[in-house]
């Protein structure tokens, strides 16, 4: 059975029209209201295990999607079901199967101490006093939290506060943990450490993972597939991998050379800058192998160095939200 | 996995697990506490006070003595102080959408938040109990109540902070339709100060007025467990006992279905 099946799901929102304040016969007229989709017919489905990245600019329905999975949000129209449940009708049943994160609001007490936040969670999840002293042990000793477990949570520094509610998530063992921007307001140390913590632990206990980022990072360090969503609509769903592939049909390769102005005219490729001692080419590996630009640059140039880039997730998401085809390369720079 | 135990105490584990937390917030929270210690006997002085200046053939008239509507006061006041405002929690996590943490969870959040209100408003009871006899042994020289009715008044007081606690948190789901709960809670709150009689008793309000007031919830909160601390023998006190269970009862179910249809509310406009 899939971990999440999402089939056709809407949402759409009422809001008051723009004119709605506008006068004091407010009073007297109806309010006018308009509808606003904020989710329009998306479906996915996702395996257990997985670990599936959930992006889109800002506004793009994200976290509206991610609140019907948990049940707090009911959707216009379609279905969904998670870990079995349907999660409007079944919402307190599926929290005992599900951990989430939501970076810029916390499940913790601010005033008890991380401890107390932790006992608590343990008893309204029902864990056995034994499984629990056990699982948080290995948790506090994997997300390095063991140091600040006394203190109160608002007494905890950004980074220290998401490892602990990240720990509270997985507190129960859900078999499915939603992590909506987990790595937001984070400085680049704590970020990496946080990546490789969650991606070890959800490979180790096999939990099926759905985060939404805008950090690219954490897309390229914890996921293996990604699912793009752009104005409530699906734009694209495809493996990691097979993204970096389709989209990403150029690379930069820059030659450090003996030669004060190198210069190299090979089908397939271009020259992006050309400075002395070093030459900058985009290569459309559709045209051309990167090999045989290689092999090429041996041939006619003393090669001091050399190094070949493949263009950054961002500018992959970037090119996605753009609305460029898998089929034209994404453009250099 | 699942701890080992009946259905039962996987209910109950958590929500005692809520009321213990209250209780520790409470009581961790000790200039807190001092303040509303502070607060507590400077009303009781005043009240002390204006009894004094009370001609007090008007007190006679209905059985009354200056001592016993002291003693009326101390356990009013004490109910209205140590329940605290839960309402306004519940506004704020639905104003700023921490409420959507709360609904993630196994234990429904009114629940949730009734046990650890409860759990607060136990320590504050204890502490203004204290304080509020110490008081009355100060000023009319002896405890505010008989002994032989005390269990039943600790029951009472206890209910009468379950009602207002049920109030409130119907009060402050009031936020999910009106974006804010304080006006529907200062209307709630002038309406318990007079019909709940917090101040003096219903026995010396107008016929007719009392009659209606002692049938409304209000008087379940306030009235009842004053006129318990007052009452003599315990035939007195199965009527104020009754009515506050009765009370309970709808506003627990009133509460769930406010609950309820909040949460649709939300579900159904996001938070």
């Amino acid at each position: 059975m899939a971990a999440i099946v999402v089939d056709a799901l809407s949402k759409s929102y009422r809001v008051r029209a723009p004119d709605a304040h506008r006068t004091v016969t407010r009073w007297l007229r109806p309010v006018l209201t308009r509808e606003v989709a904020a989710v329009r017919e998306v479906s996915f489905k996702i395996e257990p295990g997985e670990r599936v990245a959930f992006i889109g600019p800002n506004g793009a329905g994200k976290s509206t999607t991610l609140k019907m999975l948990t049940g707090i949000l009911e959707p216009t129209s379609g279905t969904a079901t998670v870990a079995g449940f349907v999660p409007w009708q079944q919402r307190r049943l599926l929290a005992r199967r599900l951990g989430i994160v939501f970076g810029q609001r916390s499940q913790l007490w601010y005033h008890l101490p991380v401890r107390d936040s932790f006992d608590l969670l343990s008893r309204i999840y029902s864990i056995d006093s034994r499984t629990y002293a056990a699982r948080l042990a290995k948790l506090s000793a994997a997300f390095d939290i063991g140091s600040f477990l006394e203190r109160p949570v608002s007494e905890l520094s950004l980074g220290q506060r998401i490892r602990c509610e990240i720990v509270a998530a997985l507190l129960h063992a859900p078999e499915i943990l939603l992590l909506d921007e987990p790595t937001i307001g984070l400085d680049v140390t704590s970020k990496s450490a946080l990546r490789e913590h969650l991606s070890e632990i959800s490979r180790s206990a096999g939990t099926t993972v759905l985060l939404t980022s805008h950090d690219t990072g954490d897309i390229e360090e914890i996921c293996d597939r990604v699912i793009v969503i752009d104005q409530g609509r699906l734009l694209l769903d495809e493996p990691l991998e097979q993204l970096r592939r389709q989209f990403l049909r150029s690379r930069s390769i820059v030659l450090v050379t003996a030669e004060e102005h190198p210069t190299l005219v090979l089908a397939g490729t271009r020259v992006i800058a050309s400075e002395p001692f070093r030459l900058t080419l985009s290569v459309d590996v559709a045209a051309t192998g990167v090999d045989q630009v290689v092999a090429a640059a041996f041939r006619t140039l003393t090669v001091r160095d050399l190094i070949i880039e493949q263009r950054p997730l961002e500018d992959i998401v970037k090119a996605i939200y753009r609305g460029e085809s898998h089929n034209r390369p994404v453009q250099e720079k | 996995m699942m701890a080992t135990g009946t259905a039962q105490d996987l209910e109950w584990r958590p929500v005692a697990a809520f009321v213990r937390m209250g209780w520790r917030r409470s009581s961790s929270d000790r200039a807190s506490a001092i303040g509303l210690v502070l607060l507590y006997w400077l009303v009781l002085l005043i009240f002390w006070g204006l009894w004094q200046a009370t001609p007090l053939a008007e007190l006679i008239e209905t059985g009354m003595t200056r001592p016993a509507v002291f003693r009326y006061l101390v356990i009013t006041e004490c109910i209205a102080m140590a329940a605290g405002y839960p309402y306004r929690t519940i506004e704020h996590d639905i104003q700023s959408g921490e409420i959507a943490a709360g609904m993630l969870r196994p234990i429904p959040y009114s629940i949730a938040m009734l046990a650890d209100w409860l759990g607060q408003t136990c320590h504050r009871l204890l502490l203004l109990s204290i304080a509020g006899a110490a008081a009355a042994i100060w000023l009319t020289g002896s405890v505010p109540f008989a002994f032989s009715v005390l269990p039943l008044l600790v029951l009472s007081m206890l209910l009468g902070c379950a009602l207002v606690l049920l109030c409130q948190l119907q009060i402050g789901y009031a936020t999910t339709w009106m974006g804010t709960a304080a006006p529907v809670f200062w209307i709630w709150q002038k309406a318990l100060f007079v019909m709940g009689g917090l101040m003096i008793p219903l026995t010396l309000y107008p016929t007719g007025l009392r009659s209606v007031a002692e049938l409304l919830p209000f008087a379940g909160m306030l009235y009842w467990p004053g006129s318990i601390a007052l009452a003599q023998s315990w035939t007195e006190l199965v009527w104020p006992l009754g009515l506050q269970m009765f009370w309970l009862c709808v506003l627990g179910g009133l509460t769930w279905c406010v609950d309820d249809a909040a949460a649709r509310r939300i579900a159904l406009r996001g938070i």
